[in-house]
């Protein structure tokens, strides 16, 4: 492995973001949980792409070693992903809070079901 | 000469995208636009099937990079039937006559999305797999939150959530297989013969199967299904499903390779979304939450047919998409001709003459006739019980609706080309319709819990069924 501990970093976060999910009932701390998953698999992509002493793969002159580019390549695309669909989650978020005066996700989950029962 | 033909495959990707956008800037709308743009569609693939029979396998990579680190496309037998499944679902969507009520913008995401979903059936290489099944999935998260309906905006968010913690697991579980392999293009990998670690292979299998609408992994499924508008529901029953199906078709012969027990892992997936999704199907009384239930019940069979016959999941998808598409356009028609193509779609699920579920439940006999028998007794019992539960009145006024008939001639045309599964075939499955439909009269709605569909417990099955999957790899 090129980079063991940026790799388990990046679980660790992911592991820990993914927890947050589940354990939080707060709407708000589930996303911020989600994007510390996202930042997991963008370390885990950068750690794998890694090779010790290189330098960042922009080209210049009397340059020989420098690290593997399409893993950054492909983590800004997921980047964007990633903000694509936790600001489009949050809208929805802020859509819900108003409409029932909670982020909570049980109380939103009852109060949505009774308001539809109630139509 | 052969290479432009090649970049052909990628026009309809672009067409798509350029209408799309052309309706959000010009301010297009209308049902000419529509028409033209499903005719477009039908022209473009009916080119592609033109050059995947005269080609065979249609195989490159964008921009002539390596075969290692290029986008590279892959068009085979699978991709054709996933495509013109989708394809057709899309067109039925588009011409619908209550249509004419959305707003331009709900028209170019379809657009978009179209554009996304054709993009995963020709893609072979796992990066560009998962931006097109995220982008058509974003899409589907606008489309299930359209209308403003809180319970919709509610469904629509669920679905995100786990469906970003499921793709997350699958982009961890890549870049491993990039560490490992140097490459994230699928017919590399399955040539280079490097061995690939266990939670890489657990990962992926994670993220994939939460998307192909299996029970326990895909919590989000009976509340986006159900509580979306009836074109949405459509388009997610029909096509998005399907996405998920069509990856696990792509990655699993070179797990495969290294881990062979992964074939009993997702044949034993499989089955057990099919008995519990037609459990929860049978005792439910609400039509379209009926419907998405089937939908977890049909992908297990989908997803069993991926271990153990993997050449005849195109035509079952293909079938699936097209009947689940044509039963939820009609439970909330008004008109006689919709409770007709109701009861051919019910036919067709079940695996009844002249329609395609009849010559592709084939396949699930062929494997073992008692399990063949069991699963279409189950899928006869619990469809038999939708028209009880189907009601409105009848409208005089209302006219036969051209998406259902469309739909109709694509379930019934197709059986006559293929091949005739035999007399015996047809008895049994008279037979296990007849008993079906007896037992559905005695059936009495039950209410099952619903709490296994909340956003926590949905996620900690994604956790729990990737770590089940390295010990199983590993032991």
């Amino acid at each position: 492995m090129k980079m063991d501990i940026g790799i388990y970093i990046g679980f660790l976060l992911e592991f820990v973001g993914i927890i947050g999910t589940v354990l939080r009932r707060n709407l708000v701390m589930k996303l911020l949980s989600l994007g510390i998953s996202d930042i997991g698999v963008v370390l885990i992509f950068v750690a794998v792409g890694y090779i010790p002493g290189a330098r960042a793969p922009i080209i210049e002159q009397n340059m020989d070693k420098y690290v593997d580019p399409l893993p950054q390549a492909l983590v800004i695309t997921s980047i964007v992903i990633g903000f694509a669909t936790l600001s489009l989650s949050l809208v929805f978020v802020m859509y819900l809070a108003n409409k029932f005066h909670t982020v909570d996700s049980t109380k939103l989950e009852k109060r949505v079901k009774d308001a539809k029962n109630s139509l | 000469m052969q290479k432009i033909l090649f970049d052909f495959t990628l026009i309809p990707i672009i067409s798509a995208v350029v209408l799309g956008t052309l309706r959000l800037l010009l301010h297009l709308r209308g049902r000419f636009l529509s028409i033209f743009e499903c005719l477009l569609s039908v022209l473009w693939i009916c080119i592609l099937s033109c050059l995947y029979f005269i080609h065979g396998d249609i195989r490159f990579v964008v921009g002539g990079w390596s075969l290692r680190q290029g986008v590279a496309v892959f068009v085979n037998m699978n991709s054709m039937w996933f495509i013109w499944a989708f394809t057709i679902v899309w067109i039925s969507v588009k011409l619908r006559s209550d249509f004419k009520h959305i707003d331009r913008t709900y028209e170019a995401i379809l657009d978009f999305l179209y554009s996304a979903v054709y993009a995963v059936y020709i893609f072979g290489d796992l990066f560009n797999l998962y931006v097109s099944v995220e982008l058509a999935s974003i899409l589907s998260f606008l489309l299930v939150g359209y209308g403003e309906k809180p319970i919709r905006v509610w469904a629509a968010l669920k679905y995100m959530m786990m469906s970003v913690v499921a793709f997350n697991l699958y982009l961890s579980g890549i870049s491993l297989i990039y560490e490992a392999t140097g490459s994230l293009n699928i017919s590399y990998i399955s040539n280079s013969g490097i061995s690939l670690p266990p939670i890489a292979i657990s990962l992926i299998l994670t993220g994939i199967l939460v998307k192909s609408g299996i029970f326990f992994l895909s919590a989000w499924l009976p509340d986006a299904h159900a509580e979306a508008t009836t074109p949405v529901s459509m388009i997610l029953s029909g096509g998005i499903v399907n996405l998920g199906i069509f990856a696990l078709l792509r990655i699993l012969p070179f797990i495969q390779q290294q881990y062979p027990q992964i074939i009993d892992i997702v044949a034993i997936t499989g089955m057990l979304s099919v008995l519990l999704g037609g459990i929860y199907a049978a005792f439910e009384s609400r039509p379209k939450r009926l419907l998405a239930y089937s939908t977890f019940s049909q992908m297990g069979i989908s997803v069993f047919l991926v271990a153990v016959a993997p050449v005849a999941v195109g035509l079952y998808a293909f079938f699936h998409s097209l009947t689940k598409a044509l039963l939820f356009s009609t439970v909330k028609g008004k008109g006689k001709s919709s409770k007709v193509f109701m009861y051919i779609g019910i036919f067709s699920l079940i695996g009844l003459p002249p329609f395609l579920g009849f010559v592709a439940k084939k396949s699930l006999f062929l494997f073992n006739p008692i399990l063949g028998i069991v699963i279409s007794l189950l899928t006869a019992i619990y469809i038999f019980t939708l028209p009880k539960f189907v009601k409105g009145k009848l409208d005089s006024k209302y006219r036969l609706q051209l998406s259902e008939f469309i739909l109709f001639l694509c379930i019934l045309l197709p059986t006559f080309f293929l091949r005739w599964p035999g007399w015996t075939y047809l008895v049994e499955g008279f037979i296990i319709a007849i008993i079906g439909y007896f037992i559905a009269k005695f059936i009495k709605p039950l209410p099952f819990p619903t709490s296994i569909f909340e956003i926590e417990i949905g996620i900690s099955y994604q956790i729990l069924f990737a770590m089940f999957v390295v010990l199983a790899l590993t032991m």
